[in-house]
Order: structure tokens, then sequence, then C-alpha cells
């Protein structure tokens, strides 16, 4: 046991936030809208088959408004995922009109989300036309085109700011080298728009360039968009890990999430200056909530690459190779899958495997 | 009688040659075509009428960098063997040079000449204040709109068949606007610039195409949920428009959503109507979905004139002098330009060769899956040309 435990301080090279100990872990979930309360449930069902060491503490992110009037995330989310420092996040609705800004930009604002990371693997059993698929998308989370920052200049000319700054290309790409080399992967392509945007991809280019040179047994290359997209859709086991600033991820990681079968499959992860927060990137599907037909496995793989976060690389193992068995299997498939079964037939099927 | 004399002699010298003021005219008028800037006048200028002299017709021809050179001596080889009546003005351009003279040639000559087939100019100074050659030669002509129609060939192996979408790209705003600062050290803005008037151009042009061939949906491709203003606009102008256009279906995808949809099920597109930067990523994921990028050709229109290009506009330098890069795009879009100067017969003999090339003969390069090189397809395409004119002229 003692060996165990030193085993477990000497591999961990990670800041002081995590911690040492085997004891319960406290996690923030919030269970978001729409399907969100009965996905967050079975996830939490299979969690507890899979005697996961964590305490779940959920909170309610709905805006209030506060003391100046304006609408806002309310201080116990806030402080709670500042205290716990990871979370796990279900579908969100945004309100149209009222005020209030994009909840999940809020939310990415307040956390410091500075890196949006999201796997794509073809998975076996649910066949699309792309089998090959094996891609990591490491989006720029925080500037870049979705500064947000516009202005009409004279009536009929509109003008929208991208902007890119050092540090924070700096950082993503850092996050981008570690990843790839803690997961073991080979090849990091750097996706931009060099040619037209000679000033503002070129900073972030010479950023990536610059930390490149600090891990030398990852392979970097550097593509420009469009022919990243032209060849993603034609050989996509070409590519390995891309790091890109804020627009151009958007919009290949959803590219990457159709090659596999849709955004109902793809977990996504946010990782922020202190703290991460994990999310299933779908829609709240209004018309399917509280009739126990959702598809808990993006939130579940989400759940998973959260439990990689926090070094519990065990459970996060076996509660995938589970849900990937059960998904190959075809009995148990809900509909967005193509088959018939419930969500809580799909997630007692995952149990049973567990146990 | 020296003032009788005076008096007929000077409308005679008024109008000759050596009168002032006729050079005053002519070097103002190259002022106007040397202001590479976009400036309202550009847009104002007189329509020159197209170069023909003696019944045949003249072209730019830009062979830019890559394996554009040995895709324009293809398309010369065909023309030849097809006897059309268009000759060529080549251009070249330096990559390394810095100045925009040579630019300055090519626009008065794509002036002059009404239409242009080019490859993609490269631009290899490193310094940033060099703005993108074939942004500021497309910003200078105001060729507004770009027009991609990717269809599917069937000889071609691909996951998805019988693809039939047109791309309607704003090919000046946006994005592409290259207006860039650090207004700190360490912190660069980008402007991206979008306006009422060029939305409107281009969403009247789609809905317009629509209506002529016959198609029945029109998609706006946005990202208003993020960008309100801009974005926003475009959006807004495009539903403006369509208002007109009752018997044509509109509807509206953010643009990530349409990657996906496009990823997943590419047949419930029809006519897409987008800006800048979205209009290159969905043009190039559909060549990318038809079988790659050496199939579909691309046509710029403008005020005046027509530029005609290889749809995903690569250089593809990996390629270059090895024979091996796919001739299909040029020949299609030098097909294209033959189509717009109104040689009909020329254009549909090409078109169809290159078809029958493909499907039937299935003559492919190496980036179809295939092993011929680029001039066995060239050869073969002029066998059938041959036999399609009736086996001579």
């Amino acid at each position: 046991m003692a060996a165990q435990f030193i085993r477990k301080v000497v591999s961990s090279s990670l800041p002081l936030t995590r911690n040492y100990s085997a004891e319960v872990k406290k996690v923030t979930l919030i269970p978001g809208d729409g399907i969100g309360p009965e996905i967050s449930a079975a996830v939490q069902k299979i969690f507890a088959a899979a005697k996961v060491p964590i305490e779940w503490e959920s909170v309610d992110v709905t805006p209030v408004r506060g003391p100046d009037g304006m609408f806002g995330i309310p201080q116990a989310a806030i402080d709670s995922v500042n205290k716990n420092k990871v979370g796990l996040k279900g579908p969100l609705m945004t309100p149209v009109g009222k005020g209030h800004r994009s909840l999940n930009l809020a939310l990415r604002k307040e956390f410091n989300l500075y890196a949006n990371v999201r796997p794509c693997r073809s998975l076996e059993g649910y066949e699309t036309l792309y089998n090959d698929v094996n891609v990591v998308t490491i989006r720029e989370n925080t500037e870049g085109e979705y500064s947000g920052i516009e202005h009409e200049i004279v009536d009929g000319v509109v003008q929208s700011i991208k902007l890119i700054t050092e540090d924070a290309s700096r950082r993503v790409a850092e996050f981008a080298f570690k990843y790839t080399k803690e997961n073991k992967r080979s090849k990091l392509t750097a996706v931009h728009k060099a040619n037209i945007m000679r000033m503002s991809d070129g900073l972030f280019l010479r950023c990536c360039r610059e930390v490149a040179e600090k891990y030398p047994d990852v392979k970097f290359e550097e593509k420009y968009l469009d022919t990243v997209c032209l060849s993603m859709v034609q050989d996509p086991s070409q590519f390995d890990v891309l790091v890109m600033p804020n627009l151009y991820g958007d919009i290949l990681s959803d590219l990457c999430a159709g090659l596999v079968g849709g955004l109902g499959l793809t977990p996504s992860g946010n990782v922020g200056l202190n703290g991460a927060l994990f999310e299933s990137v779908h829609g709240t599907a209004p018309d399917i909530a509280g009739k126990d037909l959702a598809n808990p496995t993006a939130l579940l793989l989400s759940g998973v690459m959260m439990l990689r976060y926090m070094e519990l690389n065990d459970y996060a193992e076996r509660i995938q190779t589970a849900c990937y068995e059960v998904i190959k299997e075809k009995t148990y498939r809900t509909g967005d899958l193509g088959g018939k079964a419930k969500c809580s037939e799909f997630t007692d099927e995952i149990c049973r495997k567990l146990t | 009688m020296a003032i009788r004399l005076r008096e007929s002699l000077w409308p005679l010298l008024k109008t000759s040659k050596c009168w002032p003021t006729y050079f005053v005219r002519k070097t103002s008028m190259s002022a106007k075509n040397n202001s590479l800037h976009k400036h309202p006048s550009t847009k104002r200028s007189e329509a020159i009428p197209a170069a023909k002299y003696g019944g045949r017709h003249t072209a730019t021809m830009l062979p830019g960098g890559g394996i554009g050179p040995e895709l324009m001596t293809h398309v010369k080889e065909v023309f030849r063997f097809a006897g059309v009546p268009v000759d060529f003005e080549t251009i070249s351009i330096d990559p390394r040079s810095t100045g925009n003279e040579e630019l300055d040639d090519v626009i008065t000559s794509i002036r002059r000449n009404g239409v242009c087939i080019k490859g993609n100019i490269e631009t290899k100074s490193l310094s940033t204040g060099v703005h993108s050659r074939n942004v500021v030669l497309r910003s200078s002509l105001d060729l507004f709109v770009s027009v991609l129609h990717c269809k599917s060939y069937p000889g071609v192996v691909c996951r998805h068949k019988g693809i039939d979408v047109v791309v309607i790209r704003q090919n000046t705003d946006g994005e592409y606007s290259m207006l860039e600062h650090e207004s700190v050290p360490g912190v660069v803005e980008s402007l991206k610039i979008i306006t009422t008037e060029n939305a409107e151009r281009v969403a009247r042009y789609a809905f317009e195409y629509a209506k002529d061939h016959g198609r029945r949906k029109v998609t706006t491709v946005h990202k208003a949920n993020i960008m309100k203003l801009s974005d926003g606009l475009f959006l807004e102008t495009s539903r403006r428009v369509a208002k007109d256009y009752p018997e044509i279906d509109h509807n509206d995808m953010i643009v990530d959503n349409c990657s996906m949809q496009l990823v997943m099920n590419p047949h419930q597109f029809d006519v897409m109507n987008t800006t800048n930067l979205y209009g290159a990523i969905v043009s190039n994921i559909l060549c990318g979905l038809v079988g790659g990028a050496g199939l579909i050709s691309g046509i710029n229109y403008g005020g005046h004139s027509a530029v005609f290009e290889p749809g995903t506009r690569t250089t593809a330098s990996r390629i270059a002098g090895k024979n091996i890069a796919n001739p299909a795009a040029m020949l299609n879009a030098s097909a294209d330009m033959l189509k717009h100067l109104g040689y009909n017969q020329h254009a549909s003999n090409i078109k169809k060769a290159i078809e029958l090339t493909i499907n039937e003969d299935r003559i492919h390069t190496p980036d179809l899956g295939g092993t011929y090189s680029s001039e066995e397809v060239v050869h073969n395409v002029m066998r059938r040309i041959e036999k399609l004119s009736g086996g001579g002229h």
C-alpha cells in the first residue's frame, strides 16, 4: 500500500491542485436543461455501479438577476466549481433575447477555460461511412473570432474583430503538446490560414513553432484550413491531434463529430487555468425530454475523460470498455443510433457489465 | 484665311493622337487601374468590350505557382488540338517580389481582355505588409461572387454518391479584407468586414442562379449566434432578398452544424449562399467529398470580368513537376471560359470528353486512385474530343 502511494505521488507531474489522497473526491455536476437531468442521472448510476470514488455536488446555473441588475450565473455555482476544480455539465439552453449572453460562453469566461479538447473516435458497432477516425481536436477557447467585439462603422458596413494574443496562443500550444505527449500520440498539426490572415494566424503559428522546439519527440506540422477540410473528408486517418484558433476549431471539431456519427456520441472537455469542465455538446432535445429516450453516451464519455483528467484511469478504462461493448452488441441501442432501447435499459446494461 | 484654315484644322487636331488631352486621358485611365485598394471608382469603371480581333478572342493566362504552369500547357495543347479560336496572353508573377507592379499589369490585361484563366498565385514574401496576390486581384477587379458547382463523377469511387451542390460565395468581403494591425505587442486584431451592398449582391446572385438553373432551395451559411452584428447583417440581407423569390425555399444553417451535415448527408443541400471564409470551408469539404482537389472548377464573376480557376485554389507544390497532377479541374475551368465567351460547342465537347475519360475510360491520376499520368489523361481527352467533333474540323 505504501508502494502504491509512493508510485502515485512520483508518477504524477501535475500541479498542486491535484489531491494525492485516495479519499472520495467532490465533483460539481450541472445537469442542464431538457434531457440533461435524465442523462446526468444515468451517468451517476453508472459511476455508482463502477464504485468510482466520487461525490457529486449538483448545482443549478439558471441565470439570476444580480445586485447590479444584470443576469449572471448564481454565486453558489461559481463557488462550487472553484472549490472542486472539476465539473461535468449537461446541455444548457440559452434563452433567446432577454439580454442574456450565451450561457456556455459565460461559463467559459468565468472559469477561464482556455482549451477545448474533443477526441473523435469511430465507434465499433456503429458504422458510418468513415471507419478509421481517431482524431483529437484542440481548440483555443477564449479569443479569436468569438471575441464578440463588433461595431457598425457606417450604415450598412459592419466590422467584427478577430483577436489573437500571444499569451493565449502560447497557452493552448503548450497544452496541445503536453496532451499529445501524455496520451502517447505521435503527430500534432497546427491548422491556420496564415496565407490570408498573415498577422493574426501568423502569430498563432509562431507561438506553436516556439513551443514545438521544446518537444522534439512530437512531430509537428502546419497545414492550411482548406487543405485540412479537403483531406479530412477523404482520409481522416492521416490526422492525429489538431490545434487551432477558435473558429476553425469549432468547425473542424463538429466536422470530425459528423464523421463518427454526430454530436450525440462525442465527449468534450474544457481545460482552464484552475480547473476543468467536461460537457456533452449536443443540444437539449426538448422534444424527447422526460421520455426516457435520450442517449447518455456523450455525457458518459465526457465523464470518462474527466476520470482520466483526475487520474482515475482504471475506472475510466472499465467504464469506457463497458460502454463500447454495449454499443457494439447492438441489442440495447437508443433511438438516435437506430435501436429501440430506452435510456434506462441502456444504462442498466452498462451497469450489468461493470458488476 | 488663316482663321478659316485654323477653324477647319481645329477639329482634326483635337481628335488626332498628337493632341495633349489624348495623352492626359490615357494616363488618368492608367491611374485608375493602378489603385489596388478598394476604391469606389474602381467599381464604376467603364465596360471594356471583350478583346476579339480577327474572330479570335484573347484571354489572360496566369499560370501561378506549383502545378499551375504544367496544367496551363495542357490547356493550350487541348485548345490547339480542338481548334479553339482563343489566344492566350500569359503573365507570370514572381512569388518573391514585394511590389505590386506585375499585379498592375495583370489587372490591366484582365480589364482589357475580359476573361482570365488562372492557377493559384504564390506569395512567398514573409513580410506581413504584402497581401496575398490572389485576394488583391479579386478585390481590385471587384469579383464579388465565386460560383462552384460540385457534382459527383460516377466514375470516381467516393463514400457519398450523387452529390450536386452549388456554392455561391462572397468573394471580396468578410474575413479576407486583409486589414490587420498589432495594437499592442503580442495582441493582433484582424478585421472582418461585412457590407450590406456585397451581401445583397451575392444573395441576389444566388437566387437568380437558382431561378435560372431550376434549383429549388437556397441555404445561407452563417454564424450569427456568435457574430451577431456581422453575420447577422449577412443573414438578414439574404432573408430580405429571399422574399423577392417566393418560389425558391430559403433556410439558414450555422456553419459548424453545416459542416457536420455536409459530411453526414450532403444531399440535403442545393444552392448554398455563404460569406468568404465559410465558403472556402464548405467548398473544400464538398470537393473532398466529390473526389479531391483535381476535379471541380470555380468561376469568379465581377463587374466586367470573369476569372476561371480550379475550385480549391491550391498550388499543390508537393506534386508539382511530377506529371501526376489531375488536369480535369483546369480543363473544366477552360471549358467554363469557352461557354462564357459563347463557344458552346467547344465547351460542351471538352466537358463531355473529360466526363467520358473519368467515367467510362477510367483514366485516373493518382489522386483518384489510378496510375495514369497527367499527359495520358490529356491525350485521352483529346482523343475523345476528336470522336465527339466527328473526327475532323
